[in-house]
């Protein structure tokens, strides 16, 4: 009975000598995100798969919307994945707790030196809104924008327009050219509170830049003359009919992008992810973007110049606390935040013309026909002047928002709409 | 008008004759011992079937609106009391969004009530054929997801380039055409319209099975009496269908009040908060502006809103609001 037994344990132990040690299974880590679009996540997964067979990336992309409600559930059930997209300021300061400071990872990614990699302006973006003292890191951008207009070039031509108007005055006659031609002139995504409040930004960077900004940050400042200025040029913008009839119930994704696309508006408030479009378009004025050209606000007050760039992160990531469950996990989650931030997902999202790329030397790995090179050599150029363009804090972003709205539909005056906003701020201020 | 009285001697024959069945059970002789044991025993086996019901309303709805409650009452600076309550008190937005969530239940209510009930009687009585066809077709919104509505009606309203402006160019009033969804005076109502459209075809159906209740012989008596067109439905059908109008206001009051998808996606309760409701408000405060606790007190306002008119309608209703298969006999 005994030789039996030291017969079947030796042919075991045989087997598993021949057999040799188990493949490790690989390790499993969860992203969820609003951006990029899902094709592009899932090719940016598969580069990172590809280049590392030991993990398996679990992505979930939703729209904007629904994601931040998501996120918000799962925060307080304690159920985050390991890597969550983020925007710098109101989004990422709400999951403050509830991701890792990346200060110690980025040195580990990238060497001590790490921060030489990313544009001053864009860190000092990605810590926007930290406590008094808290210089850590909770967000590591990938992928930056510039905000502008854009405006189609046959459309142009069709109404007789040589050229990107140069003052208010010829912003008001394009607009009134263009819908002359049956173009819609200046489509205005106005039910889609975020481009009212860029819009209205990129006009008061003109009337008070020191304000602006300082009213991003949670100053309240907005009875200043030239914050009021800027919304009563923002007023004239639907008095003077330069934006479309219904423009406040009007969505700038997916309705404005679309029509602008099928060549039906002349122009509209987009930015630097429009480079998207030759990526996803077959159509030959898309594809190579010789059909479009961009254009900052022009001067809307008399001996102004154009709007200065605002721009900065589009989309950065954070490494939630759950990502430390195990070091497996937390490794794992460490080498996809560097594949999408520098490595081969960020290079997929790059080559697809996604946005611009925030960790310096990367560019698209294939040619760009000339028109869509010079407008992203010029979109490069600009990022590293542009001025922070996120409002940092969500009630403030929400009475700018309601009383834009407001004005637009001609129930407040700029100066009663303004009044509000800054008595909500200076509530905000003494929370 | 016989008929009327031949139709409340019914329903006080049925009323008297509940009585009498009360009266006689509660005259049967029974030896006190064995009744209390098989109360006792009955007792049990009520509470043990009720038991899993119970638990489950208690962990999924009961306690979700207790710890919404105590939510309420705190502020977001952790301080307890009613400030929330206050805050909502002076804010002009949550009165806007009150106004229009009433909005809602009215004219919901009135429009699909008439239109519901208007075609139903088309169909039921005056349809020789394909009445299935046509109740399947006005149901068909129903299944349709509001996303898709939201997109479709979004873009049939659409100056300068949806359905409606196309027909107003043609008719050449292209300079006339309202921006219904982009101006504050219109919005809701525009999509009230859009959530009349959906829900019309529930209504039809609903009263389609009311009048389909309705005895013949009822009809056949009143068409004896002379009643005939107008004045059939007003004094007959109608009358007979209050059981399913009471059903369809209930439903239809916690329907309005909750509406969520239509609005924020086709207008996001804009513009400048015109179009808001509670139900979008709450959603506003708590996920886009993060104040949690305040979002709180206005559900737990929306809540006792909810309770309050749909306790008024079941008071109007003398307690008479049932499903509608059984409504033409509930009325009788």
């Amino acid at each position: 009975m005994l030789r039996s037994l030291r017969w079947i344990t030796l042919a075991a132990a045989a087997g598993i000598a021949v057999a040799g040690p188990a493949a490790a299974a690989p390790v499993t880590v969860t992203l969820w995100s609003w951006t990029p679009d899902t094709p592009t996540m899932n090719a940016m997964v598969a580069a990172i798969e590809k280049a590392h067979p030991e993990i398996r990336v679990e992505a979930t992309n939703q729209p904007h919307t629904p994601y931040f409600t998501s996120l918000k559930a799962a925060a307080a059930s304690g159920n985050l994945p390991d890597i969550i997209g983020l925007t710098p300021g109101n989004y990422t300061q709400q999951y403050r707790a509830d991701v890792q400071s990346l200060d110690s990872v980025a040195a580990r990614i990238w060497g001590a030196d790490w921060q030489k990699n990313f544009a001053a302006a864009l860190l000092t973006q990605a810590r926007l809104g930290n406590p008094k003292g808290d210089e850590h890191f909770y967000m590591l951008p990938e992928e930056a924008e510039v905000l502008n207009i854009w405006y189609n070039r046959p459309a142009f031509a069709k109404a007789g327009i040589a050229s990107p108007p140069a003052t208010f005055d010829d912003l008001v006659a394009d607009a009134a050219k263009l819908h002359e031609a049956g173009f819609i002139g200046f489509y205005q995504g106005g039910g889609t509170g975020l481009f009212d409040n860029w819009v209205y930004l990129q006009i008061a960077a003109q009337t008070d830049l020191k304000d602006a900004l300082a009213a991003e940050n949670g100053a309240p400042v907005w009875t200043n003359p030239g914050m009021v200025k800027a919304a009563q040029i923002w007023q004239l913008l639907f008095t003077r009919k330069v934006v479309q009839p219904g423009a406040l119930s009007a969505l700038q994704y997916p309705t404005g992008a679309n029509l602008f696309a099928a060549g039906r508006v002349g122009m509209i408030s987009l930015g630097s992810w429009w480079l998207q479009e030759s990526y996803l378009s077959t159509t030959p004025a898309l594809a190579t973007m010789s059909g479009y050209g961009k254009f900052f606000l022009p001067a809307l007050t008399a001996g102004g110049s154009a709007s200065p760039t605002l721009g900065g992160i589009d989309v950065g990531w954070g490494l939630t606390k759950n990502a430390a469950k195990s070091p497996a996990v937390e490794a794992a989650s460490e080498t996809v935040l560097k594949e999408l931030i520098s490595g081969v997902a960020e290079q997929v999202a790059l080559d697809r013309l996604d946005d611009l790329p925030a960790f310096n030397g990367m560019q698209p790995s294939h040619p760009l026909p000339a028109a869509l090179k010079t407008l992203y050599d010029t979109y490069i150029a600009e990022l590293a002047t542009a001025h922070p363009h996120q409002i940092g804090n969500p009630v403030i972003y929400q009475a700018l928002v309601d009383n834009l709205q407001a004005i637009g539909a001609g129930t407040k005056t700029p100066e009663a709409a303004m009044q509000a906003v800054q008595k909500i701020t200076q509530a905000q201020a003494m929370n | 008008m016989e008929l009327i009285e031949k139709t409340n001697e019914a329903r006080d024959d049925q009323k008297s004759s509940r009585s009498r069945a009360a009266g006689a059970s509660f005259r049967q002789p029974r030896p006190i011992r064995r009744r209390g044991a098989v109360l006792g025993a009955r007792r049990i086996e009520v509470f043990l079937y009720v038991l899993p019901a119970a638990l489950l309303f208690c962990l999924f709805i009961l306690l979700p609106i207790l710890s919404n409650i105590a939510a309420s009452l705190v502020s977001e600076r952790g301080r307890f009391g009613l400030g929330n309550y206050v805050m909502a008190a002076a804010d002009p937005v949550f009165w806007v969004a009150v106004e229009n969530s009433l909005l809602w239940v009215v004219l919901t209510l009135v429009l699909q009530i008439a239109v519901g009930f208007f075609l139903a009687v088309l169909i039921e009585l005056h349809l020789p054929r394909g009445k299935g066809l046509f109740r399947s077709l006005l149901f068909l919104p129903m299944v349709i997801t509001p996303s898709v509505i939201a997109i479709v009606f979004t873009t049939i309203y659409a100056p300068e380039y949806g359905l409606l402006y196309g027909v107003f160019a043609w008719l050449g009033l292209a300079n006339s055409f309202p921006a219904l969804l982009g101006t504050p005076s219109t919005a809701s109502i525009a999509i009230i319209f859009v959530n009349v459209w959906q829900w019309s075809g529930f209504f039809v159906l609903m009263y389609c099975v009311g009048i389909a209740a309705i005895d013949r012989e009822y009809l056949d008596a009143a068409a004896i009496d002379g009643a005939r067109g107008w004045s059939r439905i007003r004094h007959i059908i109608w009358p007979l269908c209050r059981g399913t109008t009471l059903s369809l206001i209930v439903l239809g009051t916690i329907q309005a009040l909750q509406q969520f998808p239509l609005i924020d996606l086709m207008t996001q309760g804009g513009p400048a908060n015109a179009s808001q409701t509670l139900a979008t408000y709450i959603f506003q405060t708590g996920f886009t502006e993060n104040e949690m606790h305040y979002a709180s007190a206005i559900a737990v306002v929306l809540f006792l809103l909810a309770l309050i008119l749909v306790a008024l309608e079941y008071q109007l209703s003398g307690g008479g609001i049932a499903l509608t298969s059984k409504a033409g006999h509930a009325a009788r």
